[in-house]
C-alpha cells in the first residue's frame, strides 16, 4: 500500500511560525500530508513536534503562516471547529474523561465530531471501541483503564469524530513490545479505512515500520524529508540525534 | 442514550402524586406550610445550581444575582397589576438573559477564577439594586397581602416547580448537552479536540440554570410577599446553594434534592438555636463534609438502596 506519490494534499502547513516569549518553537515550517499517506514526524525532544500538533489542531494559533486542511484555511479556527472539519488528534499523555465509562468517552467524539448522514452516534462509537480492541472494557469506568487501554481510548475517541486526518502523538511510548505491535496494527487498519495520519513517535520500530514518508524536525525547523530508509542515512538526522562526531 | 424517557415522566407524576398525598400533613399549620415552600424552593435552587456547578464543574457563588432578578421581576409586574402566575415566564426569561449576559464572559474562566468572578458580579448586582429607587431601593418592595395565593395553591405551585427542576436535571444529565458538559468538566482541552464547543455548552446550560433560579426567586416573592435586596441578592443565599449541593452529592440528579432537605432541617432545627454563630457552624459543617464525604450523601444512599435490594430480593 504505497499511497504516496502524486496524491493531493490533505494537510498543508506553509511558513508556520510559533513563538513562546523569546523561544521560537516552530520556525517557518512547511509540511505536507498527502492523501492516503502515513507521515512520520520525528525529531529530538523539544524539536517542536507536539507544538506543531497543537497548531494543526487549533490549540494554538500560529504567529504567522498558514495551515490548510483539504485546501481550506483552518489556522484561525478553534479546536472544535477543526475537529468537525475532519482533523482529530490524540494526546502524548492520554487525556481521558475519568468520570465516564469507556463507551461514553468515545460517544463524546461521535456526538460532537463530524456528522455523517445515515450513521448513528452510538453505532460509530461501538465501531471505534471494537477497532481499538476495547470491547472487553466497553462499560468499564475510565479510571480503571491501564496506560495501554487509555492510549487506545484516546485513539477511539478521536476516530469517533469521523476524521479524514488523524494526528497521533506517541501512541507507542511506554508500551511493551506486544502492545506496540497491536497499536501499529490498529493504525494500519485506520489508514486502510482511508484516513491520512501524521504520526509523532520516539519508538523508531513503530514509526519507521508504518510511515510512507518521514519528516524530521530539529529546533522547530525541517532538517530532512524522505522515506524511512533515506532519513535514517541522512547525516543531518544522525547529527541531530547523536551529535557531531569528535573529529569533525 | 435517549434524552428523556417515559420512565422519567412517570417518576415525575409519581412524585407529584406523593406530594399531593402528604399535602394535608404539611398544610396543617402556617409553619409547616412555610417549611414545605422553603423545601420546594431549595430543591429548585439546588438542582439549578448543580446543572452548571455539578455537571459543568463551574462553581458559582453568584446565583443570588439571578434569584434576585426573578424576585424583582415578579414583584414589580405584580404591583403593576399582572397576575403572579403570568409574571413567572418573564421572571425566568429576564434571569436567563441576565445570566447569559454575565455568564458568557465569566464562563471563559475556569475553576477558582470563575468562582471569584461570580462573587464580584453578584455583589455588584446587590449594591446596584440597593440604589434603584424605582424598585424600592434598600427598603425593597411589599406585595399586596390581600392577593396572597393561599397555602394550597402555593404548595401546588412549589411542588410542580421542584419536580420540574429535577426532571430538567435528569433530562440534561442524559442528553447530548449533559455528555458534553461532563466531558468539558473532566478535560476542557480534550473535549474541544473531540468537537465540543466548550463556550457554547457552558452558556447554554447556564441559561437553564439562570431561568430556574429566576423562577425560584419569583416563587419566593409570591410566598413571602416582601423582598429586599440584602436578602434576595444576598451572598448568604449564594453560599447556601453550594452547601446544599455539596451535602447532598454534587454532579448527581438526586443529590441536590437530598441536600435541599438536609439543609432545611439543619437550618430550622439545629442551627437556628445557634443564632449568631450559625454561619460559623455552616463553615464547620462544610469542612466536615469535604473531609469525610466529598461526594455527598447521594452516593452513600444509592449504596444503601442497592444493599437493601440485595437483601430483600
Amino acid at each position: 500500500m504505497s499511497g504516496s506519490g502524486a496524491g493531493t494534499a490533505l494537510v498543508e502547513a506553509r511558513g508556520v511560525v510559533k513563538r513562546f516569549g523569546g523561544l521560537t518553537a516552530v520556525h517557518r515550517l512547511d509540511l505536507t500530508l498527502r492523501e492516503g499517506e502515513i507521515l512520520g514526524l520525528i525529531g529530538p525532544n523539544g524539536a517542536g513536534k507536539t507544538t506543531l500538533f497543537n497548531l494543526l489542531s487549533g490549540r494554538f494559533a500560529p504567529d504567522s503562516g498558514k495551515i490548510l486542511l483539504q485546501g481550506r484555511e483552518i489556522h484561525h479556527l478553534p479546536s472544535h471547529r477543526i475537529c468537525r472539519l475532519g482533523l482529530a488528534r490524540t494526546f502524548q499523555v492520554p487525556r481521558p474523561f475519568l468520570a465516564m465509562t469507556a463507551f461514553e468517552s468515545v460517544l463524546v467524539g461521535a456526538q460532537f465530531g463530524r456528522r455523517v448522514p445515515g450513521t448513528s452516534a452510538a453505532g460509530t462509537a461501538d465501531r471505534c471501541v471494537a477497532l481499538t480492541r476495547l470491547e472487553p472494557r466497553r462499560n468499564a469506568p475510565v479510571h480503571s483503564l491501564n496506560l495501554a487501554e487509555r492510549k487506545r481510548l484516546d485513539l477511539a475517541r478521536a476516530l469517533a469524530t469521523r476524521p479524514s486526518v488523524l494526528l497521533v502523538d506517541e501512541v507507542a511510548a511506554g508500551l511493551n513490545p506486544t502492545e506496540v505491535r497491536e497499536t501499529v496494527g490498529i493504525l494500519r487498519e485506520v489508514h486502510a479505512s482511508g484516513i491520512g495520519i501524521i504520526y509523532v513517535e520516539h519508538v523508531m520500530e513503530a514509526v519507521m515500520d508504518i510511515s510512507h514518508r518521514v519528516h524530521v524536525l530539529d529546533h522547530g525547523a525541517t532538517i530532512a524529508i524522505g522515506t524511512p530508509a533515506e532519513v535514517t542515512r541522512d547525516p543531518a538526522v544522525i547529527e541531530a540525534y547523536l551529535g557531531r562526531s569528535a573529529g569533525s | 442514550m435517549s434524552s428523556f424517557t417515559r420512565r422519567h415522566l412517570l417518576l415525575g407524576a409519581g412524585a407529584l402524586a406523593g406530594l399531593a398525598l402528604v399535602a394535608p400533613l404539611l398544610l396543617a399549620n402556617p409553619y409547616s406550610s412555610r417549611l414545605a415552600q422553603l423545601l420546594f424552593m431549595n430543591i429548585l435552587l439546588a438542582s439549578a445550581w448543580n446543572l452548571v456547578g455539578g455537571f459543568a464543574g463551574q462553581i458559582s457563588f453568584g446565583n443570588a444575582s439571578l434569584f434576585g432578578v426573578g424576585a424583582y421581576a415578579t414583584s414589580m409586574l405584580w404591583l403593576a397589576g399582572v397576575h403572579p402566575f403570568l409574571t413567572m415566564p418573564a421572571a425566568a426569561s429576564l434571569a436567563a438573559l441576565y445570566g447569559v449576559a454575565w455568564g458568557w464572559p465569566c464562563l471563559r474562566l475556569r475553576g477558582p477564577y470563575f468562582a471569584i468572578a461570580t462573587i464580584g458580579v453578584a455583589e455588584a448586582t446587590r449594591i446596584v439594586a440597593n440604589h434603584i429607587e424605582a424598585a424600592g431601593g434598600a427598603s425593597g418592595l411589599t406585595l399586596p397581602l390581600e392577593q396572597d395565593l393561599g397555602p394550597v395553591l402555593l404548595y401546588a405551585l412549589g411542588a410542580v416547580l421542584a419536580v420540574a427542576a429535577v426532571l430538567v436535571s435528569a433530562a440534561v444529565r442524559r442528553s447530548r448537552l449533559g455528555l458534553g458538559l461532563i466531558a468539558l468538566r473532566e478535560d476542557a482541552q480534550a473535549a474541544a479536540a473531540s468537537g465540543v464547543n466548550v463556550a457554547r455548552q457552558q452558556v447554554t446550560v447556564f441559561a437553564i440554570t439562570a431561568a430556574l433560579t429566576g423562577l425560584a426567586g419569583s416563587y419566593y416573592a409570591v410566598f413571602t410577599l416582601y423582598i429586599v435586596p440584602e436578602k434576595v441578592f444576598g451572598f448568604d443565599l449564594s453560599i447556601s446553594l453550594v452547601l446544599m449541593v455539596l451535602v447532598g452529592g454534587i454532579g448527581t440528579v438526586m443529590g441536590p434534592v437530598l441536600g435541599a432537605g438536609i439543609y432545611l432541617f439543619l437550618e430550622q432545627f439545629v442551627l437556628a438555636s445557634l443564632a449568631d454563630i450559625h454561619l460559623a457552624a455552616f463553615g464547620a459543617l462544610l469542612i466536615f463534609i469535604i473531609l469525610l464525604e466529598p461526594r455527598g450523601a447521594a452516593p452513600r444512599l444509592a449504596q444503601l438502596v442497592r444493599l437493601i435490594r440485595k437483601r430483600v430480593g
